[in-house]
C-alpha cells in the first residue's frame, strides 16, 4: 500500500515536471526567459506559493527566486500578500489560469482599440509638412497600413470564432 | 566619427522619423507588457522588425542600444519560434533576418504559434487522461487537484489559441487574394 502511494507520488512529480516544461516552452514563445517561465509554471500549478516552496520546486537559489518574483510583479503578472497563518509572503497570479481566457478576450478588444488610436496618431504626425517627406516616412506609412490589415485580420478571426462569447461564459462558469 | 554618422543615419531614417519609430517601439514594449506580460527586450526587437522588416544583428544593436549578446539571444528566440527567418546577404558572410508574415506574428502578442501548440495540445490531452485514469491512487497526494485543473485549463487555452491562429492564417490568405 505504502509502496503504491510512493509510486503514485513519484509519477505525479514526473507529470508536474513535464507540465512545468510545457509551460516553460509556451512562455518561450512569448519571449520569456526559462527562469521566469519556470517560476510562473509553479504559480500556475500550485496557485499560491512562498519563496521557499519555489526554491525547492524550481531548484533556484533564494536570490534568483526573489529577483524573478520582483520582475514578474513589475510586469503585473503576479501579486504578493502576507500569509495570515505564518510570516511568509505568498505569491499568486494576478489573473488566475481559470480566468485568463476571459481576461485576455476582454483585454484584446481594449488592446486593438488602443492600437487603432495609436495608428491614427502616427498618421497625423506623418501628415505634418516638415515630416511628410523625410527619409523613412514611407516605411512608417507602410507599417501603419500593415498593422491595420493585421488588426482587421485578427478581429475578423476572433469574431468568427466568437472568441469573446461562449468560451468566456464557459470559463467563468467552470471556475 | 564614422560610428556617429552611422548612428545618425540608421538605415536612412531622418531624425524626425527616428523619433516616430521610437514611439512605435515604446508602444510595442509597453502594451506588450501590459496586455501580454511580454519581455520588454523581446518586444523592442520585434517592433524594429515590424517597422524595418529586414535587419542584421548589427542594425539591431545600433537601433536598440542592446549588446551583441542580448540581440543574438532574442534573434535565436525569434528564429526558433518562426517569427523571422535567417538568410545571408549575397556576397557577404553577414546574416540578414526577415519578418515575412506580420499577421501570423501579431497573433503571438497573445497566443503562440499553431504547429507548436498542437503538439502541446496532444500532450496535455494525454496527461489529463492519465491523471483521470490514476485518480484513485493520486487523489490524496498534495498537488493532484491543482495539476488536474491546470492541465484542463491549459489544454483548453491551447486548443482555442491554435484554432484562432488557424482562422487568422485563413483570413490572411483571403486578404492577400483581395
Amino acid at each position: 500500500m505504502r509502496y503504491a502511494r510512493l509510486n503514485a507520488e513519484m509519477e505525479l512529480r514526473a507529470i508536474e515536471k513535464r507540465l512545468v516544461e510545457i509551460i516553460v516552452n509556451l512562455g518561450y514563445l512569448k519571449g520569456r526567459s526559462r527562469r521566469t517561465s519556470k517560476i510562473l509554471a509553479y504559480l500556475v500549478i500550485h496557485n499560491k506559493v512562498t519563496q521557499k516552496m519555489l526554491r525547492e520546486a524550481a531548484g533556484y537559489s533564494l536570490g534568483t527566486v526573489s529577483t524573478t518574483l520582483k520582475e514578474l510583479r513589475q510586469l503585473g503578472l503576479i501579486r504578493e500578500s502576507l500569509d495570515p497563518e505564518g510570516r511568509e509572503r505568498l505569491y499568486e497570479l494576478v489573473v488566475p489560469l481559470s480566468q485568463q481566457l476571459a481576461y485576455y478576450s476582454v483585454a484584446m478588444n481594449r488592446y486593438f482599440h488602443e492600437w487603432k488610436e495609436f495608428l491614427e496618431q502616427l498618421e497625423s504626425e506623418l501628415r505634418k509638412n516638415h515630416v511628410a517627406k523625410k527619409k523613412g516616412a514611407e516605411e512608417i506609412r507602410h507599417f501603419i497600413n500593415k498593422m491595420r490589415v493585421v488588426i482587421s485580420i485578427t478581429t475578423d478571426a476572433m469574431g468568427r470564432l466568437q472568441f469573446t462569447k461562449p468560451e468566456i461564459q464557459r470559463e467563468v462558469a467552470d471556475k | 566619427m564614422i560610428a556617429k554618422i552611422a548612428r545618425d543615419n540608421l538605415k536612412g531614417f531622418d531624425r524626425e522619423i527616428r523619433e516616430i519609430e521610437k514611439e512605435i517601439v515604446t508602444f510595442f514594449k509597453e502594451k506588450g507588457a501590459e496586455f501580454g506580460g511580454k519581455d520588454p527586450i523581446f518586444m523592442t526587437i520585434l517592433a524594429y522588425f515590424y517597422v524595418r522588416e529586414r535587419l542584421t544583428q548589427q542594425d539591431l544593436q545600433d537601433l536598440s542600444g542592446f549588446s551583441a549578446g542580448t540581440v543574438s539571444k532574442v534573434l535565436r528566440q525569434l528564429v526558433g519560434i518562426n517569427v523571422i527567418t535567417k538568410g545571408i546577404i549575397p556576397g557577404t558572410h553577414k546574416h540578414l533576418y526577415t519578418m515575412d508574415q506580420p499577421s501570423v506574428v501579431f497573433s503571438q502578442f497573445f497566443l503562440p504559434a499553431g504547429k507548436i501548440l498542437s503538439k502541446y495540445e496532444d500532450e496535455l490531452r494525454q496527461t489529463k487522461a492519465h491523471l483521470i485514469a490514476h485518480a484513485s491512487e493520486m487523489r490524496r497526494i498534495k498537488g493532484f487537484s491543482g495539476m488536474l485543473v491546470a492541465v484542463t485549463l491549459l489544454q483548453r487555452s491551447v486548443h482555442l489559441a491554435s484554432t484562432l491562429i488557424a482562422e487568422m492564417k485563413e483570413e490572411a490568405k483571403k486578404q492577400v487574394k483581395k
